[in-house]
């Protein structure tokens, strides 16, 4: 019985890093310019992005209600001691599995601590009230990848109730949302269907993996607003660690409720949209709908209850199911778990541990290091890389810090591109902070020139992953400079003497730079690059070659 | 030696006057009696333990007897019933949805037996997934009682851990494991004048026991005397916090989980019934009782009142709603349960050319019509009933107030008494060519269901024959949850009253005798 799942084979997914630098996402806002018709007054709304002018010139509020999935960060399943092994590619189907998460007859949960942290900590960070008494809910149905025939969720009792998130829109704007409460419950397996015409396997390594479905308020009117949301959420699950939260990998999943309606009339008839894979993808799946639903209501129809899915390709939502079709999942608690108390101390444990968040940490150093919002944000992308940076500026650093502006392009410029070409996160860059420090100090001294940094840093990164092993090598640059022969020269008396040739060698260029064509100055530094293969100081070289151009006579 | 209880007989196989082997060999002609002509003509076991396994594991207990390293159980031949996960031993649950399934884990029941030297001689003939009370409803056949007049025309062991019970009274092993969820250790062990006990909900791990009804499966011992109980209990009670999350452990404080059970069973000893307080509930006199059975709880009165020990009614008056709160909760846990035998991964499914299945959903239809026998697809539909939306207010959720009510009705009278007085159930054993009524069948278990809603201990002790049928009648005691140590205790004290002592030699069944 069990074979089937050894023949099954693992899906490989390619990671991608991402850089969100897409940060501003577009409404489907009142583009449209007509004059007010009928009782509608679209002009009162027209500027606000709460609504969407249709081309009838109505106006329609949208009403949404996210239900995000995020897989929690821990090194087992929720109830069971198999390896959690989340997004990670190259294990064998079915490999990471135990009695319990294959439903083995007599097999019993056993709730694992940390995710139930995890919970605790993310409602901390959304501001929630965690939930000192929730139990645990079986809800059935049948299919091939829920071993149990049920899942183990929290239907009446959650961990965390209540907690909001501030959105951080474009021009200022801000908008709250209030989460309603997050549940612990499990995931299911995975059914494959593409790799045989007749058969469908299952891999159960994902098969009870925790995860916090974290439910919204119907709180969001546009896109541009759930895909704030996704962004920030995300990015606070990152930041305190509760969950790696990928949507490409499916760590972090999305559904969306949406539904329209007039201002100052009832609430519409709400559709489900599920299955989408990314942010883009769920922000064009509501733009899709709502306009869907706003041209069935315009044209005298109604809506469907039912749940739709999104073609990237069509820009449409698809039917999916009707409700009628959906099962009675027969919800009742489940006997196999005590309830789940959690006492005051517990708690407070994991506040004192929260540490800073991103919102705050964000703010902090802007003002401590006076940097731009932009530069900020990046930095924040990744916990990991403000930290870095942080660290950077004191780190082996006796006397004074070092330069803001001389470490932010090497981190927010050279790692950040190397990121994006080997679709490799920061926890790839092989360069520890002790050597970048090293680095950045070799240039500080003088022992470098900054162009020859750049040959230097290429060189720190790109040996790591000379054989796709993007193992830490933490190159040492001092031995880079001195195997490359890129210190620079610095030595005066032979920078003077250089320049002194120089000049005295071009004359023709010389009489020119003197009777006002500064233009050829260029021309002296290009020889001097040459001569000393771009090593030597340009201070230097600009000090000795003014000394010899700007004197009348130079003596030979 | 068959009266010999498991102290003694450890006793002759560390004094060398008895050898495992022989031990052993006594089990298995008991199975397959020669008298009878007949291999397992009870039918109590569904899977015996192969020859080659059992030599070894003979040789290797005489190994460590000999040199002086015997464990508690050492040697002791033990039956498991079939819904107990064993090692590489088939584990059906009598039903054919299961027929074919072997784990390649041990229950922890089965681990912990092992660990103290217990042979496992197989698995006992049952109720399909433990639903029934006459251990006939599984795939395997009926399980015969051994009081039967004769095989032909056989009584019911009881059930559903029929199977234990008769094997436990017929000697084909020194004591068994069994299951209870509404009184299926106690039923059983009345019928075939064994002692039957299921202690306190959470004391023995659930772990490796295929679930009926999570919130009531009870492990339990069925055995020839309380001193044997005792014995396994040690073994068994033990929390498994790794693995069982309702394990719980004996006592409140922590300096009580270094004790064995047994160093708190033995600081009861002084105590005698004088010190011991008995109700009666009156309640659980129903009009379906048998004038033997309640001549017989009149009698244990007078004798624990002639013995000093003081009796007094008490009321559980929410007894009369046990019943139907049990059925919608054990049934809708069950249905709940049971939902992953699908065939994908446990279930016999049809082959892809025998199959008639177009979809997924037919795929799940035909193969749980096929592997699931009557009763248990009955219990199914009332279970999903009960949890569906229309219904789930107005039959789980009472029911789980009915459940509390009853708990509460316990705690109530163990405020006043230490130990219940009932009998275990209304009558003797049964015909099994008899066409009962699933209601009738249903109140068979009336006086055993409310220890379980309420998870408080409670054993079923064999004091004698009937005089109408010559068949065994029990009384029960119940006790306040995790005093299982003064249950066990009060339980040997009622046996030693005089009028009891020499219960054991009554106790022989008919088709062995």
């Amino acid at each position: 019985m069990l074979n089937i799942f050894n023949k099954c084979l693992n899906l490989q997914i390619t990671k991608k890093y991402l850089i969100n630098n897409n940060r501003y996402y577009s409404t489907i806002s009142s583009s449209s310019s007509s004059s007010s018709s009928g009782n509608i007054k679209s002009e009162e709304f027209k500027n606000s992005d709460a609504y969407i002018i249709s081309k009838n010139n109505k106006a329609w509020e949208v009403i949404i209600g996210i239900e995000v999935h995020a897989q929690t960060k821990s090194k087992e399943k929720l109830f069971s001691d198999s390896a959690n092994i989340g997004s990670m590619e190259g294990f064998r189907a079915n490999s990471r599995v135990s009695f319990t998460d294959a439903a083995f007859p007599g097999t019993l949960p056993i709730l694992n601590e940390k995710c139930v942290e995890q919970a605790i900590k993310t409602g901390l960070a959304l501001g929630a009230k965690i939930n000192k008494y929730s139990y645990f809910d079986r809800k059935h149905y049948f299919y091939q990848d829920l071993p149990q025939g049920y899942q183990i969720t929290q239907y009446n009792e959650p961990i965390v109730k209540g907690g909001q998130m501030l959105l951080n829109l474009s021009n200022q704007r801000q908008k709250l949302i209030r989460i309603s409460h997050i549940q612990l419950e499990q995931d299911s397996g995975k059914s494959i269907h593409d790799i045989h015409p007749t058969l469908s396997f299952v891999d159960l390594n994902r098969a009870g993996i925790g995860l916090m479905e974290i439910v919204s308020h119907a709180d969001f009117n546009s896109s541009e607003q759930v895909g704030a949301y996704i962004k920030q959420l995300q990015h606070l699950l990152k930041h305190i660690g509760s969950s790696d939260a990928n949507m490409q990998f499916g760590e972090m999943r999305c559904d969306v409720n949406i539904s329209v309606h007039e201002p100052n009339t009832p609430l519409g008839t709400r559709v489900e949209l599920k299955n989408m894979i990314s942010a883009k993808a769920i922000m064009g799946s509501i733009d899709a709908e709502a306009q869907r639903q706003i041209e069935i209501l315009e044209n005298g129809g109604k809506i469907q209850r039912e749940t739709r899915g999104f073609n990237q390709e069509t820009g449409q939502t698809f039917h999916l199911r009707t409700k009628q079709d959906e099962v009675d999942y027969r919800f009742f608690s489940e006997p196999d778990l005590p309830p789940l108390i959690i006492s005051d101390s517990q708690i407070n444990r994991i506040r004192e541990n929260l540490g800073e968040l991103p919102q705050d940490m964000k703010q902090r150093i802007i003002r401590q290091y006076s940097l731009n919002e932009y530069d900020a944000s990046l930095l924040m992308e990744d916990q990991r890389v403000a930290k870095y940076f942080e660290e950077s500026i004191h780190f082996n650093s006796q006397t004074k810090p070092r330069e803001i502006k001389k470490i932010l392009p090497w981190i927010l410029k050279e790692m950040f591109s190397w990121m994006n070409q080997h679709n490799q996160s920061f926890q790839s860059i092989p360069i520890s902070v002790k050597r970048f420090c090293e680095f950045l100090d070799l240039i500080e001294s003088g022992l470098i020139s900054t162009r020859a940094g750049k040959t230097i840093f290429d060189k720190m990164l790109s040996q790591a992953n000379e054989d796709n092993n993007f193992t830490s090598m933490d190159l040492d640059p001092k031995a880079l400079v001195d195997s490359l022969g890129l210190s620079q020269i610095s030595d005066d008396e032979y920078l003077d003497k250089l320049c002194h040739r120089l000049v005295i060698d071009h004359p023709t260029q010389t009489t020119e730079y003197k009777s006002g064509k500064t233009r050829v100055y260029k021309f002296f530094i290009g020889e001097i690059m040459k001569l000393t293969k771009g090593r030597s100081n340009p201070e230097k070289v600009n000090l000795y070659l003014k000394k010899y151009l700007d004197t009348p006579n130079v003596q030979k | 030696m068959f009266l010999q209880n498991i102290k003694q007989i450890q006793k002759s196989l560390k004094g060398g006057n008895l050898k495992v082997r022989d031990l052993v060999d006594q089990c298995l002609r008991a199975i397959d009696s020669t008298k009878h002509g007949k291999q397992n003509y009870l039918n109590t076991f569904v899977t015996l333990e192969n020859r080659d396994n059992l030599d070894r594991l003979v040789s290797e207990s005489q190994k460590r007897l000999d040199s002086g390293n015997g464990r508690k159980l050492e040697g002791i031949p033990i039956a498991i019933k079939d819904n107990f996960s064993s090692n590489s031993l088939k584990t059906t649950c009598a039903s054919k949805i299961l027929c074919n399934y072997i784990p390649t884990f041990d229950s922890t029941v089965v681990r912990l037996l092992k660990s103290e030297g217990a042979i496992i001689l197989g698995k006992t003939n049952m109720d399909e997934f433990s639903m029934g009370s006459s251990s006939s409803s599984g795939c395997w056949g009926s399980v015969v009682n051994p009081w039967s007049e004769d095989i032909e025309d056989a009584l019911s062991a009881g059930g559903s851990s029929g199977g234990s019970a008769a094997a436990v009274s017929s000697r084909q092993c020194i004591a068994a494991i069994g299951s209870d969820t509404g009184g299926s250790i106690r039923q059983p062990a009345s019928y075939c004048g064994v002692v039957g006990f299921k202690p306190s909900y959470g004391l023995i791990s659930r772990y490796g026991l295929v679930s009926y009804a999570s919130s009531l499966d009870t492990p339990g011992i069925l055995a020839n005397s309380v001193d044997d109980v005792v014995q396994l209990f040690d073994v068994l009670m033990h929390r498994d916090e790794h693995k069982d999350s309702t394990s719980i452990s004996f006592g409140t404080n922590t300096d009580t989980e270094t004790t064995s059970f047994i160093d708190r069973y033995r600081l009861l000893s002084g105590m005698e019934i004088k010190d011991l307080k008995f109700g009666v509930p009156m309640d659980y006199l129903v009009k379906e009782m048998d004038k033997d059975i309640i001549d017989l709880w009149k009698e244990v009165v007078e004798e624990i009142e002639n013995a000093g020990g003081k009796v007094v009614p008490v009321s559980l008056p929410h007894t009369k709603h046990a019943l139907s709160s049990y059925y919608i909760l054990a049934t809708s846990e069950a249905s709940s349960n049971l939902s992953r035998y699908d065939g994908i991964r446990y279930g016999d499914r049809l082959s892809n050319e025998d199959s008639q299945a177009k979809n997924l959903k037919e795929l799940y239809t035909e193969t749980r019509t096929r592997g699931f026998g009557e009763e248990v697809k009955k219990r199914i539909l009332l279970g999903t009933m009960a949890l569906s939306k229309g219904s789930f207010d107005n039959f789980y959720t009472k029911a789980q107030k009915i459940r509390r009510l009853v708990s509460e009705d316990f705690v109530k009278a163990f405020e006043s008494v230490d130990v219940l007085v009932t009998p275990t159930a209304p009558s003797t054993a049964f015909s099994l060519s008899q066409k009962t009524d699933p209601i009738h069948m249903y109140i068979n278990d009336i006086m055993t269901i409310p220890s379980n809603l309420a998870g408080v201990p409670s054993i079923s002790l064999p004091l004698k024959l009937s005089k109408s049928t010559q068949l065994p009648i029990s009384i029960q005691l119940i006790s306040k949850r995790l005093q299982d140590d003064k249950l066990l205790h009060a339980s040997n004290l009622l046996l030693n009253l005089p009028k009891y002592k020499n219960y054991a030699q009554e106790m022989i069944p008919t088709l062995i005798k």
